[in-house]
This record gives C-alpha cells, sequence and structure tokens, in this order.
C-alpha cells in the first residue's frame, strides 16, 4: 500500500434497506489531495462523507484510513479517530449557539487533549477572525461562522478536513474568503475532501469524483493532480 | 486551561446564556421545591404549634400523694426544678386541694387552687363574671349556683368542717363570678388555696398537682418516674386519655405531610425527567456536533448531569426562597402563628433538587447514547 494514500475504498456500499446509497464504490485518496465529490441529490455523496468522517460504517466493503480498518471499528473506536484526526466542516455551521466564537473552537480542543486558549486564539486570526473571539454564533455572519468552522476543524491538526457544502449557505464574496482558506490548507500539505453541487466550488480541486445513483459515475483530474499523485487509470482529464 | 475548567465553562454557558430556556427547564423544580421546602417547614414547626394547641386539651400529668402521704406546697418547687433539669417544656401547671365547707348546715365542695396557673391549664373555663382579684372572693360552679340561686356579687357565709367536730368561725365570701365548664367543677365552690388555708389550717397541704408538659407519651412516662423517685411522697401519673389522642394527631398530621412530600417529590422526578427529555431533543444538533469533535457518550452524560445539577441548585434556590415565603403565609393564615424565616431549608433543598434533577437527567442517557451525528447533522 501506497504510504501516501489516507484513504481506500474497496467495494464500499451502504445499503439502507433495498436502497443503495453508495453501491459498491472503489477509492483512494492520497495525502495532500484536494477531492471534490460532486453529484446530484440522493447520488449518495453524503453518505461517502460520512463513512470518511467515521460518521457511519458501510454494510460491505473495507474502508481504510491509512493502515487502519474503519468498518471493523465500534462506536467509541471511531469517536477516537474522529478527535484525532478528522476535521469537519458542515453547509449549516453548527456553532454552538451559547458558546463565543473562540469556546467552540476550545471545545474541540477539549474533545481531542487539552483545550488551549492562545492556540484556539492562533486559530482565530488565522482565520481573520481574532477580534470576533468573543462573540456569540448571532452576532457573526453567515461567512464569518463558516471560517469559525474552519478554525474548529483544523485545531487539531487533523490527518483530513472534509467539508460537506461548505459554500452552500454563503454569499459570493463570503465563498470566496472560505475557498481562499482552503487553497492555503492545500498548499500547506493538508488532505482536503470537499462535497458539493457547485461546479465552480468543485474546479477548486485537483480531483473531481462525479457521483450517481451511489456509484462513481466519473472522475475528472487536473494536471497538478496527475503531477503530483499520477494519473489513475479511470481518470479523464481536465 | 486544564480539562475541568473547560467542562465548568461549557455547563455554566449553557446556564447563563440560555437563560429564558432555563426558567422554563427549571419551571418543574422550582414549583416541586416550592411545595417541598414549604411542607417541610410546617413539617417541623407547625406540629409543635399544634401541640401547644393541643395542650387546652388540659393536664396531661397528674400529681398525687403517694398512699398514705401528703403532698405540700414545697413538692411542687421541686417538681418543677425535676421538670426542668429533664429538660421538658412546661406550659402550665396548677396545684388543687380539695375539702367540704358548710353552707346553711349543707354539705358544700370546695376546690381552692392558685387562679392565675389554673386558667392557664384549663383555658376552656368559661365564667359569668369575673376571676376572684382579691382575698375572700370566689367562683361558683354553675350546678350550684343554680341549687343555691348564687348570682354574681352575692355574698355568702361558710364554715368548714373541722376535723374534731368543731366548725370554723363563719368565713364571708363573695361570688365574683360564676363557673361553667361541662365538668365536675360545676358543683364546686372554687377559692383561693390561701382563703382555704385560713378556713381549715393544713400547713400547705395539697391533694394534686396537674401539669401541661409537651412531649410524647414516652416522654412523659420517664417524667413521671424520675419524679416518682425523686420524691417518695408523691405518685406522678400521666393522663393517657389525653396524651394518645394528640399523638394520634400529630402522627395522622405528620404522615399526612410525608405521603404529600413523596407524592411531589416523584411528580417532581417525572417532570424533570420529561423536561430532560425535551431539553436533549431541543439540542441534539449541538450533542450531534460534540459526537463528531470526538466526544464520548460518557462525557455528554457527565456534561448533562453537570447542567441537571446546576438546573436543580438554581429551581432549588427559588424554590427554597418561595416555600418559605409560602410557609409563611400558610402559618400566618391557617395556624395564625408568625414563623420565623427557616433559611435551613435553602441549603437542604438546594441539594435535594440538585440530586433530583442530577438523577431525572441521567435517564436521558439512552437518548443521549442514541443521537446519530449523520443523521441529525443533515443529510441524505
Amino acid at each position: 500500500m501506497d504510504p501516501q494514500t489516507v484513504y481506500t475504498l474497496s467495494g464500499v456500499s451502504r445499503r439502507y434497506g433495498e436502497l443503495a446509497a453508495l453501491d459498491n464504490v472503489d477509492l483512494t485518496i492520497h495525502m495532500g489531495e484536494w477531492l471534490s465529490v460532486v453529484g446530484p441529490s440522493g447520488s449518495g455523496k453524503t453518505t461517502l462523507m460520512n463513512i470518511l468522517g467515521c460518521m457511519d460504517l458501510p454494510t460491505s466493503g473495507t474502508v481504510l484510513l491509512g493502515q487502519e480498518r474503519l468498518d471493523r471499528q465500534g462506536e467509541r473506536e471511531l469517536a477516537i479517530i474522529r478527535r484525532q484526526r478528522i476535521g469537519l466542516i458542515f453547509q449549516k455551521f453548527h456553532l454552538i449557539k451559547h458558546l463565543t466564537a473562540l469556546e467552540n473552537i476550545m471545545v474541540a480542543q477539549y474533545y481531542h487533549s487539552i483545550p488551549d486558549e492562545v492556540e484556539a486564539r492562533a486559530a482565530l486570526d488565522r482565520v481573520g477572525l481574532g477580534e470576533r473571539a468573543g462573540h456569540l454564533p448571532r452576532q457573526l455572519s453567515g461567512g464569518e461562522q463558516q471560517r469559525v468552522c474552519v478554525a474548529r476543524a483544523l485545531i487539531n491538526s487533523p490527518s483530513v478536513v472534509l467539508a460537506d457544502e461548505p459554500t452552500g449557505n454563503l454569499d459570493e464574496a463570503n465563498e470566496r474568503i472560505v475557498l481562499d482558506l482552503f487553497r492555503q490548507l492545500h498548499d500547506e500539505g493538508t488532505t482536503l475532501i470537499v462535497v458539493t453541487h457547485d461546479a465552480a466550488v468543485a474546479a477548486q480541486g485537483q480531483r473531481q469524483i462525479i457521483l450517481n445513483h451511489g456509484r462513481i459515475a466519473r472522475v475528472v483530474e487536473t494536471e497538478d493532480y496527475a503531477r503530483a499523485f499520477g494519473m489513475s487509470e479511470i481518470g479523464e482529464p481536465r | 486551561m486544564p480539562r475541568v475548567r473547560m467542562y465548568l465553562r461549557m455547563i455554566t454557558r449553557a446556564f447563563a446564556r440560555r437563560i429564558s430556556r432555563v426558567l422554563v427547564a427549571s419551571l418543574s423544580i422550582i414549583v416541586g421545591a416550592t411545595t417541598l421546602s414549604a411542607l417541610a417547614i410546617i413539617t417541623y414547626t407547625v406540629p409543635e404549634q399544634i401541640a401547644r394547641e393541643l395542650r387546652s386539651y388540659g393536664a396531661n400529668l397528674v400529681v398525687s400523694p403517694a398512699g398514705t402521704q401528703t403532698v405540700r406546697v414545697e413538692d411542687m418547687e421541686t417538681i418543677n426544678a425535676t421538670l426542668a433539669e429533664a429538660g421538658v417544656q412546661l406550659v402550665g401547671y396548677a396545684p388543687y386541694r380539695q375539702d367540704n365547707l358548710l353552707y346553711n348546715q349543707q354539705p358544700l365542695p370546695a376546690m381552692a387552687t392558685d387562679f392565675a396557673l389554673a386558667t392557664v391549664l384549663r383555658p376552656y373555663w368559661s365564667i359569668d363574671g369575673q376571676l376572684p382579684s382579691v382575698a375572700g372572693e370566689v367562683l361558683v360552679g354553675r350546678d350550684l349556683a343554680q341549687r343555691y340561686g348564687f348570682k354574681v356579687g352575692d355574698t355568702i357565709s361558710v364554715v368548714a368542717q373541722a376535723e374534731q367536730g368543731v366548725d370554723s368561725e363563719p368565713a364571708r365570701l363573695t361570688i365574683s363570678g360564676i363557673l361553667r365548664t361541662g365538668g365536675t367543677e360545676d358543683a364546686m365552690v372554687l377559692l383561693a388555696l390561701a382563703d382555704l388555708e385560713s378556713l381549715l389550717p393544713s400547713g400547705g397541704r395539697l391533694d394534686m398537682i396537674e401539669y401541661s408538659l409537651l412531649g410524647d407519651e414516652a416522654t412523659l412516662e420517664s417524667v413521671a418516674s424520675t419524679i416518682d423517685r425523686e420524691d417518695e411522697s408523691v405518685h406522678a401519673q400521666v393522663v393517657k386519655r389525653i396524651t394518645r389522642s394528640e399523638s394520634g394527631v400529630l402522627l395522622t398530621l405528620r404522615a399526612l405531610i410525608w405521603i404529600v412530600s413523596i407524592v411531589i417529590g416523584a411528580l417532581t422526578m417525572i417532570s424533570v425527567t420529561t423536561t430532560m427529555n425535551a431539553v436533549v431533543s431541543e439540542r441534539a444538533t449541538e450533542l450531534a456536533l460534540k459526537k463528531t469533535l470526538g466526544a464520548s457518550n460518557g462525557q455528554l452524560v457527565g456534561e448533562f448531569i453537570g447542567e441537571g445539577v446546576i438546573l436543580g441548585l438554581f429551581g432549588g434556590l427559588l424554590g427554597a426562597v418561595g416555600g418559605i415565603a409560602v410557609a409563611g403565609l400558610v402559618t400566618q393564615e391557617v395556624f395564625n402563628l408568625n414563623l420565623q424565616a427557616s433559611w435551613w431549608v435553602v441549603p437542604v433543598t438546594m441539594t435535594a433538587a440538585a440530586l433530583v434533577s442530577g438523577l431525572g437527567t441521567f435517564v436521558t442517557v439512552r437518548r443521549i447514547v442514541g443521537i446519530n451525528p449523520a443523521i441529525v447533522l443533515g443529510g441524505e
């Protein structure tokens, strides 16, 4: 196995009764890659995100995070993997309403290890919200809230950041700010997996996988991707 | 920052910054705590007042001569000292001496006492006229007054039956009041001890001393034994008819209050459980998010119990203050008693409410464990 591989999915399916939300998916995600997952509603994007984010398990197939078999872990072990290795960003932000921006970031530190206010402030500074540390989520704009989420996702230096429709609730200006942040993260070597239905956002990734009816219908790879990881057999150039 | 500080920060922020929700959630605790603390105050203060009220039934301990011995006025002082040493609360006491006088050669049963003391012990005495206030004034029982046609203000001439068969010098007694009791006193003439002593000198002999004491039957029995032991010339006896009915009333009252308290406690627990379940549903997104951040079920349950305890302390504090106010109102309006603020009830109620709330929160564990972040945080 390539040591630079973050995720390796083999024959992964997720069924809800007769319905296959994911159907026999094979996928390899490289360390430092920016992968966009696109597809229409019901195509299996969020199910894939949930499995990659250790929030759900496949009904069949294997999922490796590094060397670790996720599909064999229990709830407790998955929680430990989430806190140590994964940063999550949601479309609806999901900040804790009664905690300030700073405290929302410290909560992630609390569950990971030891809360450190200085580090949490630095994370807010990094997303340009140092001055808003003491504000409650309702006192922040949508874009600001999403930047707090980005800071929260990064605070524990995860191996991979998963973002589910991160710009879905943002205006164009804030979308640009968030994508700029993602670009910085990617340049610093963070593995980014962004689920989106927005073609412009998807185009920011080095590689796009297009899902349809729970299957990977198409893979689009950039030259940048090919340079970094080599062209895959099923990939097509963009 | 230490983890415990962050834990406290999270649960106190959840409390302080959601105050309107907290007030709604703590309403059941406040109502329960108010009722229970009011009942607790009433349980511990009102029965004592009721016990005092019940003392109007009359004496519950009677001291009489042992065998052929004699009880004297000095014995009364000794017994009072014994009671004080035993720590028994004395509501009242009264000495009595009974003899026969002669009125127009007709026997006139007489009872001598200290009127000031006797009226405390026998608050049910009804007098047409006045209590005797000077020497030579007497009360005449209603039956006796009807038989001889006595009226208030009449002066009667009586003699005492001397033991050697020689009558004393006649004494003129003024009737200051007609006594109605429904008891044996209605057929007697009641006069001051000193007046009877002047007619029939006896060296301070008494026939009976009645006591009204605060205490249950066991306490009174113990006191009676002590009196018997310390003064061989007297015999103390508990009036069981009185003590048992008093104990019955107080026991029933306390049992009633306990039953009501248990029912209210159970209802509060159910209410808290329901409220906390609703809070879990309301905050499912937050809980799911924390799970995605890696929180274990144990950590989330710990946070919720912490919030429950704070909620209980808060509801308990408001409830205790409310309870003191309600208890004050009830005791004033129902028992006509001015209650002193029972501040001890505040920490007791807060602790009890924190326990109830903490336990009530514990039942939400299953709901917290059952939260699936993939479903709650939205998906396909």
